[in-house]
């Protein structure tokens, strides 16, 4: 009874907290509203750990037909999503009370930033495929009024562009229910998939391989999978910034997730594994990293930049999870947690430096180390882990990555993954690490006298400083997470 | 000889009397002649319906012989439940048509020559009665000039001025050309057989095929009959004078003649392909697939050219047209069902278009005398009887079922799907055209007789009939309803009179 | 004994619609109270008494007019029968009242409210059929009835497309007339619907069966707006909004997809064409038109012609399942025509409310307008995440088991029909959201000053939509009875 009161609980209470500031009329006042909104993420914070404390369960909630029940379960893969949801949501909510100073229609934001984290929180208690379905098109029709938040033309187009990729994508997807449900007499997920007894005929067969790619590539939309992902670059320089931040840093993670489950709970690896259907994921997957670092190389507008690095980014742990190897799994896993850590301190920077100088473009961060030192040292700290320089936690996930795509023992794929990843690494360096030496080393020509130093909120910098600090911390001690994570993967490979 | 019931009598005194009556009128003053030509008409319809009901129960036919000659060199009649049955119809539709017309024909006449027109008609019917009871060609070839001149007569007696004079004219000239073809094909056929009497003519003709000999004349002689009374009964392409004269004649006329005078003829050639030539040479000769071509060429361009009418009796007479052009369809498949269905046909048109006609009329009435359809508009609220009567006729004529023409379309589609191979696409692409092409005129005259007018013209124009009107718009969709419901009826006699036709 | 019950649901709406115009009731001012009280009696009445017969379903058959051949004008109610009433007759009602709201400035009410009326009860003469003929015979009486309501504002644009009305539907209805005939000269039965079909056995294909099939499909699917034949559909879109929802959105179109179901499952029974070429073409265009409808929505910057062409697409997902010539695709064809006819009445009478308020007809005009027409664009937006097939909703229940349909049938063609499906449900998504994101969020710059005047609709339509919302929901996430009920229709065979 408990266990599904915490459950249900950690949906319901960030939903409950959007109702009251939509309705009740003292919350329009900032502070208060304010107030509100941290206790819901607290509290939500809060129930999710101990829904973690505590064991599995499973509830079916209603059934909308004869094989359609909607189910919500807890398992371990639940257990790690939805602390990671909670816990960044609660982050960059901080940030956000002092950066959306500067925006209107502040109630309307903080409305769907909620709502958003119960669907999420939902999608990530989802037992069988139609409740992940329900969740998924809820978080995306929930999370875009976040990126049309500025109410600019681009805005609205940029939000359009999200939400009918997401929703295409969500379609693709929605193939896996009509045939896996046809097949097996199973409604949930299970680890090790639900096709394992059922016998197929090599007609069955191919058409369930189909559809299992074509619902990776729907489900890659969200994650910002090749070729699918266009919606990201436009999405995030027009979202402010603690809207990009919770977009890049967990809900792709929910595409992420919902791959995971489509893969490992649903199809079972066995069925992929040495398929085309893995090999062509391993290609989109590299691709894309490659191809995201790329074009993150060639942008100048640091928050365009930061998003096609995102597109890169996640799809190291979509070629992580394609690999269907315990290490490889493992990388992903990791690197699922340490990329939304990294990527939100560096869009929190980024969406500092927009608030206090209302600078966009990279080209102008020159010396911005000596106006905001704190900002752009948690910045640097982010960009070494995530070009993978020990001890920081990216190097800890990359690693798992190349060494479990070299155990994959099948050329070339093996070999190609560690080389595009390093390839990728060098172009991460190049973006990043330029915007860090342009901010502290700014040049001789530079005009020091011209310096004031800004003042950074707290509000804003306190998250910041947390987050740089469990960058750090992980890559120190990542042993707690790993042991988690093997726990995971002995289920499901 | 055999001993005659009185009763069977009565199509031999059918003929007599309308022809007499027809003198009579000539002479009595307008007034008069009019009820004594109703009542004319009457008893011969009375006299009709009591030798159906004869034939019916003998189910046989009979044959008449006029004056005391034998065959084969006196004249005879040939009854039977088929001859009775057109004659029974044609006699009340022509009743009908006049009572329904009656104010018309005094307005539209010279007064002193009101009693011309009931003498013409009167010596119309009897033509009709011959054309559908007589057994010898000569005689068929008398009558058949008689109701030419007789038709031509009563489209000119409307005395409106110029178009009626051109358009009668014109009717004269291809009539008479069609009946100067008839009159080669029987000369020819009278050279080949010595015979003039239908039932030798048919044995000789047999005699004929048998032998193979003047295998070609026998066609062209087809051809004669077949191309003479097509151009009489407006198959196209020889339609060109229908319109004219049927949209300017007054309403009665128009009815009888779209109604009843076409079919005459149709009927006669019927009975010669069944009696003279048989089915089977016909069928052999090809000239069936003309006719059936032919009518299916009517079928469309009879309804296209009616869609861009403005004129309401014009777009009627091109509709008749289209009409005609389904009976020679059914004649086209050449066998048994498809002349039966050329035959309910026949009815289904006989009477629907003489109401449709009857109705003309009265909406020409509520709409200052005009028959453009944008004066016509609104005039089923002004007259609501004649609306109603319209409506129904134009529906039957679209098709919708428990009308009669959803009747006659079924019949045809039945015999063509019979009659099997390309014949049957060909008619039933036809039919299904035909029918779009009708709903494309007859809808819209339909929904704009009960179109809301926005200015005042009419506005205070309500109808006026005499209750005789009423009874005759009742009785007509009554016998609409018949066919629609009880076409089966019809169907029986019609077969049963076929059967004993030959 | 109380066999005669059958016909009341057609002759109360036909006698005392026909009525109207001879009742005292005042054309011209907005609301005549008599006149909606009168009118509200009567479909209300009506719809009580279908109901009741949904329930107490008298057995026989009763039998109006006997025709020459075999036929008869005869009336039953089957399973198929009570799903197309039970839907006509719930929404009737709620359009009846919507349209006492919507007709308000109009002329000619009078003509209006009795045709609407009519065609009440020869809809329910169509569910009622009990064999061919009678339904073709209602079927045409439907046109003409129609025809006349889509002509009401009598101006050159609505002339034109009733025009157009009429002589789809006429050429559509003479050729399933042709495919009629065929039948009947063919196999000698009296076309009497049962499941399985009337055609008593007959195993090969011959070349007038597949020739009388095509008329028929083609022919009948004119109402059901299969490409090529959909032309009429988006011009009728100048038809009174009550006339388009109602009649296009529900009674009109989905007698089309009824009698396709008549045919293909009650007609020529499903055995005789699955597997064959002709199984497969009928599919390739119900496939194409929903590909068709999709795309040209989105190009449609009027709001009714959008409409018209998602309804377009939506009806041939129904022809789809019933192409797919099994129980189940039958099963899914019933519970998509009546859950598509909930969503597309719904969004219709939000156009239409939106249309009469603000008297704008274009999307891009709509800017800003949630704010000011709350009830309404949230329940637009309900619709649209219905209809593109958001669960909790019915849309994804029907959508759902029309793909489950289509996968059964394991064959390449149902394949593409899926792929097809999620690709309109993608563009579903566009040409709709873009309205609702208009709506909501007009850009930063707009003005609210420049639509003051814009505001919600009365009760009379904001009640229907509230209801409607309300049917979706529960249909959406508690359909199990409904479904249960359409397995039975459907044959209880899987």
């Amino acid at each position: 009874m408990i266990q599904e009161v915490l459950m249900f609980g950690a949906i319901l209470i960030p939903m409950i907290g959007a109702l009251i500031i939509g309705v009740v009329p003292i919350f329009k006042d900032d502070k208060k509203r304010n107030i509100c909104i941290f206790i819901s993420l607290v509290l939500t914070l809060f129930i999710v750990i101990l829904n973690c404390l505590y064991g599995d369960v499973s509830v079916t909630v209603l059934r909308l037909s004869e094989k359609l029940p909607i189910l919500f379960k807890k398992d371990l893969m639940s257990k790690w999503f939805t602390m990671l949801c909670s816990f960044m949501w609660l982050m960059v909510g901080v940030f956000s009370f002092e950066y959306i100073k500067h925006e209107e229609n502040r109630n309307r934001f903080y409305i769907f930033y909620l709502l958003t984290l119960g669907a999420i929180l939902g999608l990530g208690f989802a037992g069988n495929f139609v409740t992940l379905y329900l969740c998924f098109e809820f978080m995306t029709f929930l999370s875009m009024p976040l990126v049309l938040h500025s109410g600019t033309k681009e805005a609205i187009q940029a939000a359009k562009k999200y939400l009918y990729y997401s929703i295409f994508g969500a379609s693709l997807g929605l193939l896996n229910l009509f045939f896996i449900s046809y097949y097996s007499p199973i409604l949930e997920f299970l680890p090790g998939g639900v096709l394992n007894n059922i016998s197929l005929t090599q007609n069955a067969h191919t058409t369930l391989l189909v559809v299992s790619f074509l619902s990776i590539i729907g489900f890659g939309a969200k994650a910002g999978m090749f070729p699918l992902h266009a919606w990201l670059p436009t999405a995030h320089p027009v979202a402010p910034a603690p809207a990009s931040a919770v977009l890049s840093g967990v809900i792709t993670k929910a595409g992420v997730l919902c791959i995971i489950r489509t893969v490992y709970y649903l199809f079972g690896v066995d069925f992929i594994r040495g398929t085309w259907v893995q090999y062509a994921w391993i290609i989109l997957a590299l691709i894309t990293v490659f191809m995201g670092s790329m074009l993150a190389y060639n942008e100048t507008i640091f928050k365009k930049r930061l998003a096609y690095s995102s597109v890169s980014q996640v799809s190291y742990i979509l070629f992580g999870l394609a690999l269907l190897n315990k290490i490889a799994f493992t990388g992903a896993m990791l690197h699922m947690y340490f990329h939304s850590l990294i990527k939100d301190v560096l869009f929190l920077t980024a969406g500092a430096i927009i608030y206090l100088t209302h600078k966009t473009n990279v080209k102008d961060f020159k010396a911005m180390g000596k106006r905001m030192p704190i900002v752009m040292w948690c910045f640097t700290i982010a960009s070494l882990s995530l070009i993978g320089i020990p001890p920081l936690s990216g190097f800890i996930s990359k690693w798992y990555l190349c060494v479990g795509s070299l155990s994959l023992n099948i050329q070339p794929y093996a070999i190609l993954g560690p080389i595009v990843l390093i390839i990728s690494a060098l172009l991460t360096a190049g973006y990043l690490f330029t915007i860090t030496i342009n901010a502290f080393f700014p040049g001789n020509d530079f005009d020091y006298n011209s310096l004031e130093k800004i003042k950074e909120p707290k509000l804003m910098t306190i998250p910041m400083i947390i987050l740089t600090i469990l960058i750090v911390l992980f890559g120190l001690y990542p042993h707690g997470l790993l042991n988690i994570i093997n726990s995971i993967v002995g289920t499901i490979l | 000889m055999e001993h005659l019931a009185f009763c069977q009598n009565f199509p031999f005194f059918t003929i007599i009397m309308t022809l007499s009556s027809g003198v009579i009128c000539s002479i009595l003053k307008p007034k008069k002649a009019m009820y004594f030509q109703c009542i004319v008409i009457f008893a011969t319809f009375v006299m009709s319906l009591i030798t159906l009901l004869f034939t019916l129960s003998t189910k046989t036919s009979y044959a008449f012989m006029m004056g005391h000659f034998p065959a084969p060199w006196g004249n005879e009649l040939r009854i039977g439940p088929f001859e009775s049955l057109m004659a029974t119809c044609f006699s009340g539709i022509m009743l009908l048509s006049l009572i329904g017309g009656m104010s018309h024909i005094f307005e539209d006449t010279e007064e002193k020559k009101t009693n011309l027109y009931f003498c013409m008609i009167s010596l119309l019917l009897s033509s009709l009665f011959a054309l559908i009871y007589t057994n010898d060609i000569f005689t068929g070839y008398v009558f058949v000039e008689i109701n030419t001149i007789t038709s031509c007569a009563i489209v000119m007696l409307k005395y409106r001025g110029g178009k009626t004079i051109v358009a009668t004219t014109r009717y004269m000239v291809m009539s008479l050309l069609g009946s100067g073809l008839f009159l080669l094909g029987i000369t020819m056929l009278y050279d080949l057989t010595g015979h003039l009497l239908m039932p030798q003519l048919g044995q000789a003709v047999n005699l004929l095929v048998e032998s193979n000999q003047y295998m070609f004349p026998l066609t062209v002689i087809i051809g004669l009959f077949s191309i003479g009374l097509s151009i009489k009964s407006a198959l196209f392409p020889f339609h060109t004078w229908l319109p004219d004269a049927h949209g300017n004649a007054t309403a009665s006329s128009s009815a009888i003649l779209s109604g009843l005078v076409l079919k005459g003829y149709i009927i006669l050639l019927i009975k010669i392909f069944y009696r003279v030539i048989g089915l089977d040479v016909i069928e052999v000769d090809q000239v069936t697939n003309i006719l059936f071509v032919f009518g299916i060429l009517a079928m469309i361009i009879g309804s296209i050219k009616a869609i861009s009418q403005q004129d309401i009796k014009k777009m009627l007479a091109y509709s008749s047209v289209a009409q005609i052009g389904y009976v020679y369809l059914g004649i086209g498949l050449g066998t048994n069902l498809g002349i039966i269905a050329a035959s309910l046909q026949i009815l289904a048109h006989a009477f629907t278009k003489p109401m449709l006609f009857v109705c003309s009329g009265g909406l020409m009435d509520v709409s200052g005398g005009s028959k453009q359809a944008k004066d016509l508009s609104g005039a089923g609220y002004r007259d609501k009887l004649t609306g109603v009567a319209f409506t129904i006729g134009g529906l039957s004529m679209v098709g919708i079922p428990l009308l009669a023409g959803f009747s006659t379309k079924f019949n045809l589609c039945m015999a063509a799907i019979e009659y099997g191979n390309i014949k049957m696409i060909m008619a039933l692409i036809a039919i299904i055209i035909s029918t779009v092409l009708n709903a494309m005129y007859y809808l819209p005259a339909i929904f704009n007789l009960y179109h809301v007018r926005h200015d005042d013209s009419f506005k205070d124009v309500k109808a006026h009939y005499h209750f005789s009107y009423a009874i005759v718009l009742v009785i007509f969709i009554l016998l609409n309803f018949s066919i629609g419901i009880f076409s089966d009826t019809y169907e029986s006699i019609i077969s049963m009179g076929l059967s004993t036709f030959g | 004994m109380y066999n005669f019950l059958i016909i009341l649901p057609i002759l109360i709406p036909i006698f005392f619609g026909g009525l109207i115009p001879i009742l005292s009731f005042d054309n011209n001012t907005h609301h005549d109270k008599k006149r909606e009280i009168y009118v509200a009696s009567v479909v209300i009445i009506n719809a009580l008494l279908i109901f009741f017969l949904l329930f107490n379903t008298p057995e026989n058959s009763i039998t109006l007019f006997r025709l020459p051949g075999n036929f008869h004008i005869s009336l039953h109610i089957d399973g198929l029968s009570k799903v197309f009433m039970g839907l006509v007759g719930f929404l009737w009602p709620l359009a009846s009242f919507y349209a006492f709201e919507y007709m308000e400035h109009s002329e000619n009410k009078n003509r209006f409210f009795c045709l609407y009326t009519i065609t009440f009860g020869i809809t329910c003469g169509i569910a009622m059929s009990a064999n061919l003929i009678t339904m073709y015979f209602f079927y045409e009486l439907l046109t003409l009835i129609t025809i006349p309501l889509v002509m009401h504002d009598m101006n050159k644009r609505a002339v034109h497309a009733g025009i157009k009305y009429m002589i789809y539907s006429i050429a559509g209805a003479a050729c399933a007339f042709a495919g009629m005939m065929i039948l009947v000269g063919e196999t000698g039965t009296s076309l009497e619907f049962k499941l399985g079909g009337f055609l008593n056995n007959v195993t090969n294909i011959q070349p007038h069966l597949v020739i009388a099939f095509f008329l028929c499909f083609f022919g009948f699917g004119v109402k059901a707006a299969i490409f090529p034949l959909h032309g009429w559909l988006p011009s009728a879109g100048v038809a009174p909004t009550p006339v388009t929802a109602l009649l296009h959105a529900v009674a009109v179109v989905k007698a089309g997809v009824f009698a396709l179901m008549r045919v293909v499952y009650f007609g020529f029974g499903i055995s005789i064409f699955k597997g064959t070429y002709v199984q497969y073409i009928a599919m390739a265009f119900a496939i194409w038109t929903i590909l068709y409808g999709s795309s040209m929505a989105l190009k449609e910057q009027q709001i009714k012609r959008r409409l018209a062409y998602s309804t377009i697409s939506n009806l041939s997902y129904i022809v789809f399942a019933i192409t797919l010539m099994s129980s189940y695709g039958f099963f899914a064809a019933m519970s998509h025509m009546l859950f598509h006819g909930f969503m597309k009445i719904t969004l219709f009478f939000c156009a239409g409310a939106i249309m009469h308020k603000s008297n704008k007809e274009y999307i891009p005009d709509f800017k800003g307008f949630a704010r000011k027409m709350p009830v309404t664009f949230a329940t637009f937006s309900i619709a649209s995440m219905a209809l593109t097939g958001v669960p909790l909703l019915c849309g994804f229940v029907s959508k759902y088991n029309i793909a489950i349909a289509a996968v059964r049938e394991n064959s390449f063609i149902a394949f593409v029909g899926i792929i097809v499906l999620l690709i309109s449900a993608y563009l579903t998504a566009k040409y709709l959201f873009d309205v609702v994101i208009k709506a909501y969020f007009p850009g930063k710059d707009f003005n609210y000053e420049t639509i003051n005047e814009v505001e919600d609709p009365s009760n009379y339509m904001k009640i229907p939509f509230i209801i409607l919302c309300i049917i979706m929901f529960i249909t959406g996430i508690y359909s199990q009875p409904i479904m249960n009920f359409l397995n039975g229709v459907a044959g209880n065979l899987f």
